[in-house]
């Protein structure tokens, strides 16, 4: 019989794993003042960047900007250690632009790792979380590999690709959270004793090499921008003075033999993985035999951090034995005479079907019981940070009696992230993609800050002083919008502007010629503004505004059956002319609106108005 | 408007569920019998208001599905209305899935009108178009294909028509709008490809090349569009004109066509002085029949407004059945005739009337005026030659009706979704080369998702997968 150790210490919150997610969830209970146990396998891999070592892009760094409006610290913690960071898509347009940084990673790690150390009413443990404890159906608490048992009034698990990971390289396999670190065994058996069913992922990584032995020469550089960019909009905004370039290469033909002629040592190929993987980050060989008339990949070459030689090769994704993975990566011009330092490897773990969760991302069937991260079957660091940080959120309202916090799809992508994940569920990795949105023109970069910090305020992560700072920033951008009005286009020596003398500076914004920065060559009189974001959220209200109106009247309309709430009681079987199919899937899912509902896959128009129908029938008789 | 915000305000507009509520079934005009239905929990009890039955000690509500005799009366003075016979249908094996009373009357407007206004000073409230049949969808009784097909059935005038309604169940509608949709949907992967991985690919389409798929794919709703009009235009009734000049046999021929003394007939010329239209069905067709005022050059003021009307129709009407009279050699007003024709640019038929008579008229002028079509020898009096009549009226129905195998009958949802997809591409096509590629995308996608809707595809979805099958992405 195994005793166990009695412990003395009761928590409001504990969450299992310091990853990008369970950090954000932490950070937020303890700075509510709940007492938050954090507990993680090894206290040295904190906030680990395990694949490539950068944050953002379109999707994921609107996910940054929404975090840091809701009060987390993934968007800080990025500005205070990137050594390369530029915005993307510039040319493609408002709503898709959005900064990507490489980060060094060790300094990412620690100044998180140091960030939670400080924090009150946070205790951090090392300790592998072996069980779930429940009374009935709630959770009360972890056992820990020790022995050891906490208890809480919530749990939120971020077990990242720990649960019984596998990781595969070549014919060899063996059990591993991550390279090098032990898996979590005997959770998911627990999680599945309660009733939640579980899944099998798989996602995987690129070698890493010396930059010592790199012939640079050989590669194109993209440098820096060195221009005062941040994630966060409480960072100063100031150009980091050192920052690493990035290197482009690609494989060649002989680079594509070497692979292909090992495909039958492909655990991918023969049968080994059993786990799905990401469609959006297929590894080499996958591309390979997916895109034969290919010729060549590009290859990205990225610094992991500034007090490190190693160098992460973004494109090279691979399982192949580690001699085919020598080979190919010096058939790549530059990387003739690099020796492996880590290998690339896949990692098989278990998830949990996300659609067995509500909104605020604790699981129907044992409540208090909180998942975020890739268990509900994520991709990237930026997709588990945001769910953590709603967790952390809903958990604590929980407690404290608030109500619960469900972003709406309208409002951001991390609202999109967990709309998709609980009502349509997933079969492979999931990331979070721009296009994914129905109303991305309205859920911009630029403007999350205004969009969210009503939340990050109302439960109390941003301070009055932070809050009012992003309103008065909104007010300086509704006076330069009215500024524009009262300045009109004077007589001046450029034809293409001619057709719009005397019109206003407003209106003369609308045209595809004039940029912010030439107004004043239309009217000498106009002082533009000395604030690059202002200037460029004007220039997008303006010239996209019809489209903005558009699309404004689209969520109305989207909001109209959002508002639309079902209760967690209601009745479906009293649809009886419904496919039984439908009425599985609306009881499966428990929508919280006939938005919700209507975006179950495979339910059908026919099926949402009949349920639209029941609804006011039961509130028509309620109120007789 | 999205569907679902179609559905919800089409339930919005009608009554609250539990109401009951009553609708005359029966066409709108004078016939032989009328029908009153009455649906919801109340039927029973709100019939018995106004319905006594003859037999004395009958029960009511009477055993379902028989009939029964007895009188509406005015519940507020005994007053009779009119002698019915009153079925019962309980729920939930009626049309509606509720209990459902049918009342059968004797014909006319009048009657029917009051029976409705009796019912609902009982409770009743009155029915919306369709309200019966989305009743019986939301109990159950029918899926949302066979309501639409129901209702598309009940409007079917020509059997052609019923064909097509009947093959779009089987997604004839959906397969040329799936191969627009694709389009679509593969031009916004390359838009979106070069968005979301803008490190390994940038569009392989330049602005030029968008505008030339946008603008193809406009041609190609315009001709769904313009194809499901024709066929809507084939499902009207045919207008079908008499002409001839006075006491040519207009009327005669009208009353022998229908089978009744519809028109006044006498031997006076002008008799018939304004356009006298009915309807009838030859061979699965409809056919509107209208009777017109003789042309003849005339100093009455109301003769002459009667030409006048008989030459406006002439210009909507899709046959024109022109009357020469048999018995009488060729007069001025036959040559009128011909020239009133020229005008028209719809099917003439010649017609020489009163077959049964000596035959005076020298059918060559006809034969030299009608070269491709020879004229059809009737009596409207012995009914000889209407047979043939009636075969050219059905052959040129038949022919004006048909439309190729994939023609498209679109309802009413199809077609505002459609529509919605043109204006979405209109906008489009104007922005092409001024607006960067997130912005473009929205159009494209709105259009995308507008004929989604009519085949049960999500844009979002098949956009990421379409990424995924075509291009190479990964970091």
């Amino acid at each position: 019989m195994i005793t166990h150790i009695k412990t003395q210490s009761a928590f409001h919150v504990i969450v299992v794993g310091a990853g990008h997610a369970g950090i954000e969830a932490a950070l937020a209970t303890s700075k509510l003042g709940l007492k938050t146990l954090l507990l993680s396998i090894n206290l040295d891999t904190i906030g680990l960047l395990p694949c490539n070592p950068s944050i953002g892009g379109p999707g994921k760094g609107h996910l940054v900007r929404e975090i840091d409006a809701l009060g987390g610290e993934m968007a800080r913690n990025t500005d205070e250690t990137y050594i390369h960071i530029r915005m993307l898509n510039t040319s493609k347009g408002p709503a898709v632009q959005a900064l990507r940084a490489q980060v060094d990673k060790k300094q990412y790690q620690f100044r998180l790792k140091h960030i939670l150390e400080l924090q009150n009413c946070l205790s951090l443990r090392q300790g592998m979380t072996v069980k779930l404890i429940t009374h009935g159906n709630h959770a009360a608490g972890v056992e820990i590999d020790t022995g050891e048992r906490f208890y809480s009034d919530a749990v939120i698990i971020t077990s990242g690709t720990f649960l019984n990971g596998i990781i595969h390289i070549g014919e060899k396999r063996f059990p591993a959270g991550r390279l090098g670190e032990f898996p979590a065994i005997g959770l998911t058996d627990s999680l599945k004793e309660s009733g939640i069913e579980v899944g099998r992922l798989k996602t995987g990584t690129v070698a890493r090499v010396n930059s010592k032995q790199i012939d640079f020469s050989q590669c194109k550089e993209q440098k820096p921008t060195f221009r005062p960019l941040t994630f966060s909009f409480f960072s100063k905004k100031v150009v980091r003075p050192v920052q690493r370039s990035c290197w482009v290469t690609h494989t060649t033909e002989r680079t594509h033999d070497i692979i292909r002629n090992n495909f039958h040592r492909a655990p991918l190929f023969s049968g080994q993985i059993e786990g799905v993987g990401p469609r959006y980050c297929p590894s080499i060989e996958d591309k390979i035999n997916k895109f034969p008339d290919r010729l060549q990949h590009p290859i990205f070459l990225e610094h992991e951090g500034f007090d490190t030689n190693e160098i992460y090769m973004q494109g090279l994704s691979t399982s192949l034995p580690i001699d085919v993975q020598q080979e190919f990566i010096n058939s790549i011009p530059g990387l003739e005479s690099v020796e492996i330092m880590r290998p690339g490897y896949a990692i098989e773990y278990d998830f949990v079907f996300p659609t067995q969760l509500n909104p605020t991302l604790e699981t129907k069937i044992v409540a208090n019981l909180y998942l975020a991260g890739q268990i509900n079957g994520t991709s990237g660091y930026e997709e588990a940070a945001a769910q953590g940080i709603v967790a952390g959120l809903n958990a604590a309202a929980s407690i404290l009696g608030l109500k619960p916090l469900i972003i709406g799809r309208d409002e951001g992508y991390t609202g999109v992230l967990i709309d998709d994940l609980v009502t349509k569920g997933t079969n492979e990795p999931y990331r979070l993609f721009t296009s994914r949105a129905e109303y991305r023109l309205s859920i911009r970069f630029d403007n999350s800050d205004t969009r969210l910090c009503k939340y990050g305020y109302e439960y109390g992560l941003l301070n009055e002083s932070q809050y009012n700072s992003i309103l008065e920033k909104q007010e300086i951008l509704a006076l330069e919008m009215e500024r524009l009005n009262s300045f009109h286009v004077k007589p001046n020596d450029k034809p293409a502007f001619a057709s719009l003398l005397s019109k206003s500076l407003y209106h003369a914004l609308k045209s595809p010629e004039v940029e912010y920065d030439s107004l004043a060559l239309l009217n000498p009189d106009f002082i533009p503004i000395d604030d690059d974001e202002i200037k460029n959220r004007v220039a997008i209200e303006i010239k996209y505004e019809g489209y903005i109106k558009r699309q404004t009247k689209q969520i109305e309309d989207f909001r109209r059956f959002e508002d639309i709430r079902i209760k967690s009681d209601f009745d479906y079987d009293l649809l009886h002319n419904i496919t039984t199919e439908a009425r599985l899937k609306f009881k499966a899912i428990m929508p919280i609106s006939v938005g919700q509902a209507s975006r179950i896959s495979g339910i059908s128009p026919a099926d949402v108005t009949t349920l639209i129908y029941f609804i006011k029938r039961e509130k028509a008789s309620r109120q007789t | 408007m999205s569907t679902h915000d179609k559905l919800s305000s089409a339930i919005d507009s009608f009554g609250a569920p539990e109401n009951t509520i009553a609708a005359v079934a029966s066409p709108r005009a004078a016939g032989a019998i009328g029908v009153i239905r009455l649906s919801g929990p109340e039927s029973v009890s709100i019939s018995a208001k106004i319905f006594t039955p003859a037999a004395k000690n009958a029960d009511f509500p009477p055993n379902p599905r028989t009939m029964t005799l007895g009188f509406i009366s005015d519940p507020k003075d005994g007053r009779r209305v009119d002698q019915a016979t009153i079925v019962f249908y309980p729920a939930p094996n009626s049309y509606t899935g509720e209990d459902v009373i049918e009342i059968f009357c004797h014909g006319g407007l009048l009657v029917t009108r009051e029976i409705l206004d009796l019912l609902s000073a009982a409770g009743a409230s009155p029915a919306q178009p369709g309200e019966f049949t989305c009743r019986a969808f939301l109990n159950g009784k029918l899926d949302l294909a066979q309501a639409e097909s129901v209702l598309c059935v009940v409007n079917a005038r020509n059997r052609n028509y019923l064909d097509a309604a009947v093959r779009q169940l089987d997604g004839s509608l959906s397969s040329p709008v799936k191969s627009l949709r694709r389009k679509l949907i593969d031009l916004l992967a390359n838009i979106e490809v070069a968005i979301e991985f803008s490190d390994d690919h940038s569009s392989q389409f330049s602005r030029e090349d968008m505008q030339a798929i946008i603008l193809g794919a406009i041609d190609g709703l315009n001709n769904i569009i313009n194809s499901a009009d024709s066929v809507r235009l084939s499902n009207d009734s045919l207008k079908v004109a008499i002409i001839g000049k006075p006491n040519v046999g207009k009327s005669s021929l009208m009353n022998r066509l229908l089978g009744k003394d519809r028109v006044i007939v006498s031997d006076i010329p002008g008799t018939t002085r304004d356009l006298v239209g009915d309807y009838i069905a030859i061979g699965g067709f409809d056919f509107l029949l209208m009777d017109t005022a003789g042309i003849t050059v005339s100093e009455n003021t109301i003769e002459a407004e009667g030409v006048r009307r008989t030459h406006t129709f002439l210009k909507s009407a899709d046959i024109v059945l022109a009357l020469f009279d048999g018995s009488c050699s060729w007069s001025s007003d036959d040559d009128s005739v011909l020239e009133a024709i020229e005008t028209a640019s719809s099917f003439c038929l010649p017609i020489v009337t009163k077959y049964d008579l000596q035959r005076c008229l020298d059918i060559s002028l006809l034969s030299a005026r009608f070269a491709s079509s020879q004229p059809t020898f009737v009596s409207s009096l012995t009914g000889e030659g209407l047979k043939s009549l009636y075969d050219r009226l059905n052959e040129f129905a038949d022919s004006r009706s048909r439309f190729s195998p994939d023609s498209i009958i679109l309802n009413l949802r199809h077609r505002s979704l459609l529509d919605a997809a043109l204006s979405s591409l209109s906008h489009c096509i104007k922005n092409v080369f001024s607006v960067p590629d997130d912005i473009l995308a929205i159009d494209i996608k709105e259009a995308a998702d507008s004929l989604g809707k009519i085949t049960g595809e999500t844009t979002s979805e098949d956009v990421i997968s379409s990424i995924f099958e075509n291009f190479c992405v990964g970091k």
